[in-house]
């Protein structure tokens, strides 16, 4: 069985919006989107300008799109999570970020970022919730709730989270092993994994991979997004080649689709996601990436980000009869 | 009272496993097969320059006086690109588990807006001589309420409960008239079945009067219907040199593994104050040897002339 997919094209790009804030000067990465009255939010990752060793610092924001014509309506003036502090996890990043709607409360899990010597970041996950109904975000504490562990050695990120049942669910990225490039330069091979919580602090891991590898061994797979519908669970996520997959687009993101019966065992069906390819030209002719599901009426929307992952904007396409 | 025995490892004798190592740091005593072994870490110098530590042991005689054999490389070597230990290990702390032994590493990771970061690991050995890591992971890293430099780990089983006792840091703190931030930790415990899985709560269990203090290396014996606790303390700032903000060797004791009572004057007598800990003494290392309780330390400059013994009378 395949998909079909409507793309709708890019929905918001900071360069090309004439009222960003300073902090969002370029990309739109991870979109996250969650159903307000009257709006749709939609959460994203952005960068004001680099420092002197050209080095970015990720933020979150967002923009408010209006529910049919998605046709933006507004953006977040401030960023909506702060840096953790000298030496702290987050001190210089956060992203990507899901944000969960639950009982009419807001949380967000995000990967913060610290700077290390050998290899370029380490990257643990955080967790807050907001009390102003998702303009803003506040810290559970100073620490991450999910950091690496024995058979986690490397980064833990790309957290997507949701509410199953009576517990919330967390598919995240676990570093496999950092590997060099041609240049010498570290890059980071990660796997989907899933964690389970009652109380979103303390976190019960599957502890191994739920998704078998397409590419070979040094797949990288990232952002497994999970609905439930029809009786199943349904994940999206994206994937790419080990090396030189920024702007080669034989070895880009892709998404992938599995599902689950249980959220444990899990079976890869990519047929599913083949038509959702990268266009002949413009934002997402290099890649798709980061895939966000969001029901709205009678229309199923994925959100994803393009080009340089996010460096074009995101953008949606609508997954008919899904 | 304590009985100093003075240096019992010294540089000279560390010369003997490789001339190219520096400093002799932590002892940790382990009893092989009824014979005294110390593993201590060790140092040399990596490509940039920059020191990266490991560990090695060193056995003796009961006397402690003669020095029986020693590990002729390091115990583990460093971790892998990337990993929490990629820059050294620093302590190593091994535990009789059972049959097994079981060491609790500190694993070292160089950061860029500040020095590093540390996190403990875990290694298994079935002679208390060769040990092989568990995984590339840390055992224990930061957490919610345990933001940085986790490290420090030493492990006893009381009662059927595994005590860890272990540090973590709070604050980086950047000295007022600029120049490189310096760390604040200081001493916590977690408890487990298993000595894997840690229930932690993130409170420091032995009080301060100066909030500029850092406390390090805890290290608990059961002597004397008690539970005794070592480790040394210093000022966040300009502890490098000797003298007042140095590291001086801390105590505290228990009788319930739950409250801690500190009393420095316990161990305060335990210095010679000759040559080679007159300006600091760190790094202790209690254990019960024979019916008696001994701490091994190191003295100044963190144990460039090796690493020394006391015996409580």
């Amino acid at each position: 069985m395949k998909l079909e997919f409507n793309k709708l094209g890019v929905l918001f790009n900071p360069v090309e919006y004439s009222e960003s804030p300073a902090w969002m000067q370029g990309f739109a990465q991870a979109p996250n989107a969650i159903e307000f009255d009257g709006f749709i939010r939609v959460y994203f990752c952005t960068r004001g300008q680099p420092d002197a060793n050209n080095m970015y610092i990720s933020r979150l924001g967002y923009v408010d799109l209006d529910k049919s014509s998605l046709k933006v309506m507004g953006v977040s003036k401030e960023p909506c999570l702060s840096l953790g502090g000298l030496g702290e996890f987050d001190e210089f990043g956060t992203y990507p970020v899901s944000v969960l709607k639950h009982n009419d409360e807001y949380f967000a899990a995000y990967g913060g970022w610290t700077r290390c010597e050998s290899v370029p970041f380490n990257i643990s996950t955080g967790m807050s919730k907001s009390n102003d109904s998702g303009v803003s975000f506040k810290k559970f504490g100073v620490g991450p709730v999910l950091a690496p562990f024995l058979d986690e050695p490397y980064i833990i990120t790309s957290p997507k989270l949701r509410f199953f049942g009576d517990r919330y669910v967390m598919t995240y990225t676990a570093g496999h092993k950092w590997i060099k490039d041609a240049n010498d330069k570290p890059e980071i091979i990660y796997k989907l994994r899933i964690a389970f919580s009652k109380n979103l602090t303390d976190w019960s891991r599957l502890g191994k991979g739920i998704i078998p590898n397409k590419l070979g061994a040094d797949e990288a797979q990232a952002c497994g997004d999970i609905i439930f519908k029809d009786g199943r669970y349904h994940m999206f996520f994206c994937y790419r080649k080990a090396l030189d997959f920024r702007d080669n687009p034989a070895n880009t993101y892709r998404i992938g689709y599995a599902s689950s019966l249980d959220l444990i065992d899990w079976c890869r069906d990519d047929a599913l996601t083949e038509n959702l390819r990268p266009s002949e030209t413009g934002w997402d002719s290099e890649m798709v990436a980061y895939p966000n599901i969001l029901s709205v009426g009678s229309r199923c929307l994925m959100f994803y980000a393009g080009n340089g992952n996010g460096k074009s904007g995101f953008g949606a396409a609508e997954i008919k009869g899904f | 009272m304590w009985e100093n025995y003075g240096v019992i490892f010294s540089d000279s004798d560390l010369k003997k496993i490789d001339a190219n190592l520096d400093f002799a740091k932590s002892p940790q005593f382990v009893l092989i097969k009824d014979s005294p072994v110390f593993y201590f870490t060790t140092q040399c110098r990596d490509k940039q320059g920059k020191w990266v530590s490991l560990p090695y042991w060193v056995s003796f005689d009961s006397s402690f006086l003669n020095i029986e054999g020693f590990s002729k490389k390091p115990v583990v070597e460093k971790g892998s690109l990337g990993a929490f230990d990629e820059h050294g290990i620093f302590p190593f702390s091994p535990v009789k588990i059972g049959e097994d032994y079981f060491a609790y590493t500190t694993g070292w990771s160089r950061r860029q807006s500040v020095d590093i970061d540390m996190s403990i690991g875990l290694c298994k050995s079935e002679d208390g001589l060769n040990f092989l890591r568990v995984s590339s992971g840390p055992l224990m890293t930061s957490s919610l309420k345990e933001p940085f430099l986790v490290g420090d780990a030493f492990v006893k089983q009381y009662n059927n409960t595994f005590y860890m006792w272990y540090i973590f840091g709070d604050k980086w703190m950047v000295p007022a008239q600029g120049g490189n931030p310096e760390r604040r930790y200081r001493i916590t415990q977690a408890v487990s079945v298993d000595g894997l899985h840690w229930s932690r709560d993130g409170r420091y269990i032995i009080t301060v009067d100066d909030q500029r203090e850092c406390q390090a290396l805890p290290t608990v014996a059961f002597y004397n219907n008690r539970y005794h606790m070592a480790f040394c303390y210093r000022d966040v700032f300009d502890f490098r040199k000797g003298g007042e903000k140095s590291y001086k060797l801390g105590y505290a004791s228990s009788i319930d593994l739950v409250n801690w009572s500190r009393d420095d004057i316990f161990i305060n007598s335990i210095s010679s104050r000759s040559t080679w800990d007159s300006a600091m003494q760190c790094y202790p290392n209690l254990f019960v040897y024979a019916g008696s309780m001994y701490c091994a330390y190191n003295g100044n400059e963190f144990g460039k002339s090796g690493f020394g013994l006391a015996k409580l009378l």
